[in-house]
C-alpha cells in the first residue's frame, strides 16, 4: 500500500472541480437529458411532450435503424485489420532500418490529418468515373468498383479512411509496448531454436497481449461511434449505407425529430456499454495477465 | 541479436515502402488535384498547374483567413484547458485518498463511451441556455477536458516517486505548490503528449462547431471546408485547396514537436 | 477554477484563458430605438455582395426618411446548410427575421410552424404584383407564408465539341427527356462521356419532372387529396429512368451527387449536357474557360407537356421575429419590381414580378456583339425569359411536400443503387409512406397539385 500525504478533506475536490464541472454539465447532464428526451416528441419548434416508449417502438420497427445497426456491427471489422496493420507497422519501424525515424514521422501524418481532409482526399481517389483507384483498376484490366454508390463498398470506403487515419496512432502504442518486451527473452527463445515466427508467437505476442486487448476495446468503441468519415466520404449515399451515428445526425439535424434521435442515441450508448463490458471481461479472462 | 535473414530484410523494406506510400499518398494526390485547373482530367497528374484554386479558396465567401485564426484560437485554448484541467484532476485521483475516489474515476471514464454526436442536442441546449450560442467559447468549453486526458495524466502521476512529493511537503509547500513544482515538471513529457493529442483533436473537430457556430466569421477551418464542399456553384477544387492548406499548420507543428513524440510516452497510455 | 495562488506562471495562463474566452464572446450593443432585422439569403455571397448590400442600405435610408431607425443584418447561408442552421438557430431562439427559402425546403418550415402569414402585413396590391404561378407555392391553407423572390428556369447547357464526338448537335437533344434518354446509352458507349446528368436521388428533380410529364402521383377521394403512387403510369415513368441509370446512361453520381455534381462533371468534360439554371454559365466562363468556349445554350429539356419548371426562391418571416411588420416590409422591398429588375440585370435570374419582365433586358440579343461570351449569356437569358411565359412551378403547394419528397428521395436512391430492388416494390413502399403522411396532415385537395395543359394546346399568350 503506497503512502498518502495528509491533506484537507476538500482539497481533492478543489483540484477536481473544473474537470468535474465540465464533464458533469456537458456530458453527464446532457446524457441524462438525452435519456429524458428519448421518451418525448421533442422538436426544435415544439416543447417536449411525454410519449412513453413511442420513440423506441418506432425505432424497433424501423428498417433503417436495424440496417444501420448491422452496418455498425460490420464496421467493427476495422478493429482486427487495424491491429494487424498497426502491429506490422510497429515491427517495421522497430526493425532499425536506416529510414526508421523518418518513417515513424511519415506514418503518423494521417493521424494529424483532420478527418474532413482525410475524407476529402479519399473521396477524390474513390471518384467513380475519374478517380485514381478506378482508373488503376481499369488499367490493370480489373472491374471498376462503385466506391461511393454501392453496398457494401460505401461502407468499405469509409472503413478504409478510418484505417488510414488510425493505424499510425496504434502503431505508436504498439511500439511503446514492444520496447517494453525484454530483448533477452527474445534472444533466449531464439537460442532455444525457435524460428523468428516462433519467437513472435511464443514470446512477443503473449507479452503485449494486454495492449492488444486495450487497443481492440478503444478502436471498437471508436468504430461504433464513427461519424465524420461517413459524413464526408460517402456524402449523399442512402442512410442504409451508413451506421447509427449518422442516423442520429440525420434524424436530429435534417428532420428535426430530436425525440426520436435521442432514443436512437440511448440505444447506441447501451450497445457500446454492453459491448465494452463484454470485451473487457473476455480480454481479461483470455490474457490471464495482470493489467 | 543475430543478423536478419535476407527474406526478412526484403519483406521489411517492402512493408516500409508500402506503408509510406499509403500514409502520404492520398494527401499528395489531393495536392496535385488541387493544383489543376477545373477542366483538367483528374487522372492526368500533368494536366496543367495553377494556383487559381488556392486563390479562389481564399476569396470565396469570406475566405479562409478568419477560419484559420479561429481554428488556431480554438485549438490553443482547447489544448491548454485540456492539459491544465486533466493535470489538476488527475492529481487527487492518483495521489490522495478520499471517499468516492474510485467511483468518481469510473464515472469519468464512462464519459469516454458517450458518442458526442448523441448528446449534441442537449449539449447544444445547455450551451444556448448559458448564452454561448454562436461563440468560440462554446466550441472550446465542453471539450475543455477529456476522460482520456485525465486517464493519461493519472497513469503518469502514479509512476512519480513519493519521495519527491514528501520532500516538497517538508519544505512547506501546499498541495497546489507541490502539484505545480513537483508533479507537473516530472510529468511534462506526458503533458506534452496530451497537448499534442488535444491539438490534433481540436484542429479536426467538425460536428460540434458545425452545430454551434452560425456566423461565418466565427467558422473554424473544418466548418469552412465543409461549407465549400456544399456550396452550390462552387468549383469543388476550392475545397480541395482549402483542405490542403489546413494541413500545413498542423503538420508543421507536428514536425516541430517531433522530439517530444518518443514512443516511450505512449507507455503511459498502455500500462496500468 | 482553482486559485492560481502566488504562482505567476499559473496566473499568466489563467489570465490568458480568461481574456480569450471573453474576447471571443461577441458583445452586442442593444440600442432601444433601433429595430434590427436579420435577413438570411441563400447562396448569394460573395457574387452579389454589392447588390444585396446596396439594396439593404437604400432600404435603411428609405426607412430613415419615414423617421424609423432600421438596421438590416445580412447573413448568407450556403444552399445545403440552411435547414441545419435554421433548426439550430430556432432551437437557440435566435432565428432570423427574414429567411430566403428555395421551394424545395420552404414547406418543411411551414410544417414546423416556423413562418407567419404575411397577408395582415402586406397591402393587397403588393401581393397582386407577383406571378400567380410563383406565388401559389407559398399559399398554403389560405395563408401567404412567403412572397416569391427571384425565379430560375432552366436552359440546356451543352458542350458542342463533345456532342460532335458522339455525332450529335445541340438541336438533336433540346427537346423532351424522352429524346435525351433515347440517345444516352449509345452516346456513352461511343464516346466514353455521359450525354447528360441530372439529380435523380438526392435533391431529386424527378418528381417535378413527373408532374411536367403530366403524370400526377396523387388522386382525390371524397374531396381529399390522397397518394396514388403505385399506378402503372407512375411506375412506368420511374421504370424508364431506372433502366437508363442501370444501363449506365447517366453517371452514378446522379443518384447521390445532388445538383453540385452537375457543374463538377460538366467542367471536367465528363458530361456533355446539363439542364440547369443559366447562372452556372458565368461560373463556367470564369473557372473553366476552355469548356466555356465549347459551350452552347439551347431551350430547356422538358416533359411531354413542353413546359419547363420554374424554381422559385421565396422570402418568409419567421414566427420568432420580434418585428414582423418591419420584416414583412423588408420582404416586399427586396421583391419589388424595381429591385428584382436590378437583380436580374446582374445575373441570369428572372423576376417574379411580370412588370419587370417587360424590360428590354429580357429581349434576345439583336446584334452580333463583339463580346461573344456576353452574347451567349444574353441568349440564354432571353431563352429563359421566353420559357417563363409557359413555365410552371411544378411544386405542389403542400405543407407535407418536403416529407413526401424526402420519402421519395430516400427510397428511390436505394432503388437506384440496389440492382436487386424493383420499381414496383419501391413504388409500393413510397405509396405506403405517402399515404400515412397525407392522412396525418391537414386535408388538402387536388388544386394544390400543378397539372397544366400541354403548352401547345393553350392559346399563345402575349404579355
Amino acid at each position: 500500500m503506497p503512502r498518502r500525504l495528509d491533506h484537507h478533506p476538500l482539497t481533492p475536490f478543489a483540484f477536481l472541480a473544473p474537470a468535474l464541472a465540465i464533464l458533469g454539465v456537458f456530458w453527464l447532464l446532457a446524457l441524462a437529458q438525452v435519456f429524458y428526451y428519448s421518451f418525448t416528441n421533442y422538436t426544435p419548434f415544439q416543447t417536449p411532450e411525454f410519449k412513453g416508449f413511442e420513440n423506441y417502438e418506432r425505432l424497433l420497427s424501423s428498417r433503417a435503424f436495424w440496417v444501420c445497426l448491422g452496418n455498425a456491427a460490420a464496421y467493427l471489422l476495422v478493429t482486427p485489420v487495424l491491429i494487424v496493420l498497426s502491429m506490422q507497422a510497429a515491427f517495421v519501424v522497430r526493425a532499425r532500418l536506416r529510414c526508421a525515424p523518418g518513417l515513424r514521422v511519415l506514418l503518423f501524418l494521417p493521424v494529424v490529418t483532420p478527418t474532413i481532409v482525410a475524407a476529402v482526399a479519399w473521396r477524390v481517389l474513390y471518384n467513380e468515373d475519374a478517380g485514381l483507384l478506378n482508373s488503376t483498376l481499369a488499367a490493370l484490366g480489373l472491374p471498376e468498383i462503385r466506391w461511393l454508390t454501392e453496398r457494401p463498398w460505401t461502407l468499405v470506403s469509409a472503413m478504409l479512411v478510418t484505417l488510414w487515419k488510425g493505424f499510425g496512432f496504434y502503431m505508436m502504442v504498439f511500439l511503446a509496448a514492444l520496447i517494453a518486451v525484454p530483448r533477452e527473452l527474445e534472444e533466449a527463445a531464439s537460442l532455444d531454436g525457435a524460428g523468428r515466427l516462433g519467437v513472435l508467437r511464443h514470446v512477443v505476442l503473449p507479452s503485449i497481449w494486454p495492449v492488444i486487448a486495450l487497443v481492440s476495446i478503444i478502436s471498437s468503441i471508436a468504430a461504433l461511434k464513427v461519424f465524420d468519415e461517413l459524413f464526408v466520404t460517402i456524402r449523399g449515399a442512402p442512410i442504409e449505407h451508413q451506421t447509427v451515428v449518422p442516423l442520429v445526425y440525420q434524424t436530429a439535424f435534417e428532420r428535426g425529430e430530436y425525440g426520436l434521435a435521442c432514443a436512437i442515441g440511448i440505444t447506441l450508448f447501451a450497445v457500446i456499454l454492453g459491448f465494452s463490458l463484454l470485451n473487457l471481461r473476455l480480454s481479461r479472462s483470455d490474457a490471464g495477465a495482470p493489467r | 541479436m543475430n543478423r536478419r535473414p535476407a527474406w526478412l530484410a526484403i519483406w521489411l523494406g517492402l512493408c516500409a515502402i508500402a506503408l509510406a506510400v499509403l500514409a502520404i499518398g492520398p494527401a499528395l494526390w489531393l495536392l496535385l488535384i488541387a493544383l489543376q485547373p477545373a477542366e483538367a482530367d483528374m487522372n492526368d497528374p500533368f494536366a496543367g498547374l495553377t494556383l487559381r484554386n488556392f486563390i479562389g479558396a481564399f476569396s470565396e465567401g469570406r475566405g479562409l483567413a478568419e477560419p484559420l485564426v479561429n481554428s488556431v484560437l480554438v485549438t490553443l485554448f482547447r489544448a491548454g484547458l485540456n492539459v491544465l484541467l486533466a493535470a489538476l484532476a488527475a492529481y487527487p485521483l492518483s495521489r490522495m485518498r478520499f471517499r468516492g475516489r474510485d467511483t468518481l474515476f469510473v464515472l469519468i471514464l464512462a464519459t469516454m463511451m458517450i458518442p458526442e454526436q448523441v448528446i449534441v442536442v442537449p449539449m447544444f441546449r445547455i450551451v444556448v441556455s448559458m448564452g454561448l450560442y454562436d461563440t468560440l467559447t462554446a466550441v472550446v468549453l465542453p471539450f475543455g477536458v477529456s476522460a482520456f486526458g485525465i486517464y493519461l495524466c493519472r497513469q503518469a502521476f502514479v509512476a512519480i516517486p513519493w519521495e519527491m512529493e514528501e520532500a516538497a511537503r517538508i519544505d512547506g509547500a501546499n498541495a497546489l505548490q507541490t502539484w505545480w513544482h513537483v508533479i507537473v515538471p516530472l510529468a511534462a513529457p506526458t503533458l506534452a503528449t496530451l497537448a499534442l493529442f488535444s491539438v490534433i483533436a481540436a484542429w479536426s473537430d467538425l460536428l460540434w462547431p458545425l452545430v454551434v457556430l452560425q456566423s461565418e466569421h466565427k467558422h473554424t477551418l473544418p466548418v469552412a471546408i465543409n461549407e465549400l464542399l456544399g456550396r452550390f456553384a462552387t468549383n469543388i477544387r476550392y475545397a480541395y485547396a482549402a483542405s490542403v492548406l489546413s494541413l500545413i499548420p498542423i503538420i508543421t507543428l507536428f514536425i516541430a514537436s517531433q522530439r517530444f513524440l518518443k514512443a516511450g510516452l505512449f507507455a503511459g497510455a498502455v500500462k496500468g | 477554477m482553482t486559485e492560481p495562488g502566488r504562482c505567476s506562471r499559473l496566473r499568466f495562463v489563467a489570465c490568458l484563458a480568461l481574456a480569450a474566452l471573453s474576447l471571443s464572446t461577441c458583445a452586442e450593443d442593444k440600442n432601444g430605438r433601433t429595430t434590427t432585422i436579420e435577413l438570411w439569403t441563400l447562396a448569394l455571397s460573395p457574387t452579389f455582395d454589392d447588390f444585396i448590400t446596396s439594396r439593404i442600405r437604400s432600404y435603411e435610408s428609405a426607412r430613415a426618411e419615414d423617421g424609423e431607425t432600421v438596421r438590416v443584418e445580412w447573413v448568407d447561408v450556403p444552399f445545403d446548410a440552411l435547414d441545419r442552421k435554421l433548426i439550430a438557430a430556432a432551437a437557440a431562439n435566435r432565428a432570423p427575421d427574414v429567411v430566403n427559402f428555395s421551394d424545395m425546403t420552404f414547406a418543411r418550415f411551414v410544417s414546423l410552424g416556423a413562418l407567419i402569414d404575411l397577408r395582415p402585413y402586406l397591402p393587397e396590391e403588393t401581393i397582386q404584383q407577383y406571378l400567380p404561378g410563383a406565388r401559389s407555392i407559398a399559399e398554403i391553407d389560405g395563408q401567404l407564408l412567403a412572397v416569391p423572390w427571384y425565379l430560375t428556369t432552366q436552359t440546356l447547357i451543352a458542350n458542342e465539341r463533345l456532342l460532335g464526338d458522339g455525332g450529335l448537335e445541340a438541336d438533336d437533344i433540346a427537346g423532351t427527356w424522352d429524346d435525351l434518354r433515347a440517345r444516352a446509352v449509345a452516346f456513352h458507349e461511343r464516346t466514353g462521356v455521359h450525354l447528360f446528368s441530372l439529380p435523380m436521388g438526392r435533391e431529386t428533380v424527378l418528381l417535378s419532372a413527373m408532374l411536367a410529364e403530366g403524370v400526377a402521383p396523387f388522386a382525390e377521394r371524397d374531396g381529399r387529396l390522397v397518394a396514388s403512387f403505385d399506378t402503372p403510369k407512375v411506375v412506368g415513368f420511374l421504370e424508364e429512368w431506372v433502366r437508363l441509370f442501370r444501363a449506365g446512361g447517366v453517371p452514378r453520381e446522379a443518384a447521390t451527387g445532388g445538383f453540385a455534381h452537375l457543374i463538377d462533371l460538366y467542367q471536367r468534360r465528363s458530361i456533355a449536357a446539363m439542364n440547369t439554371s443559366p447562372n452556372f454559365l458565368r461560373r463556367i466562363r470564369d473557372e473553366a474557360p476552355s469548356v466555356f468556349d465549347e459551350t452552347v445554350v439551347a431551350p430547356a429539356v422538358t416533359g411531354r407537356l413542353r413546359r419547363s419548371h420554374i424554381a422559385t426562391m421565396v422570402l418568409g418571416v419567421t414566427s420568432q421575429s420580434e418585428h414582423p411588420e418591419e420584416a414583412a416590409r423588408l420582404t416586399a422591398w427586396m421583391t419589388s419590381p424595381d429591385n428584382q429588375l436590378a437583380f436580374a440585370r446582374l445575373v441570369n435570374i428572372l423576376p417574379s414580378t411580370p412588370e419587370s419582365l417587360q424590360h428590354e433586358h429580357f429581349d434576345p440579343p439583336t446584334s452580333k456583339a463583339e463580346d461573344e461570351a456576353a452574347n451567349r449569356i444574353a441568349a440564354s437569358r432571353a431563352l429563359a425569359a421566353h420559357s417563363l411565359r409557359s413555365a410552371v412551378a411544378f411544386t405542389p403547394a403542400l405543407a407535407t411536400w418536403p416529407d413526401l419528397r424526402r420519402a421519395f428521395e430516400d427510397r428511390f436512391t436505394r432503388l437506384l443503387l440496389d440492382d436487386n430492388d424493383s420499381v414496383t416494390r419501391a413504388a409500393a413502399d413510397i405509396q405506403r409512406s405517402w399515404a400515412s403522411t397525407l392522412a396525418a396532415a391537414a386535408p388538402a385537395d387536388l388544386s394544390a397539385i400543378p397539372r397544366p395543359l400541354p403548352a401547345s394546346l393553350e392559346a399563345p399568350t402575349r404579355e
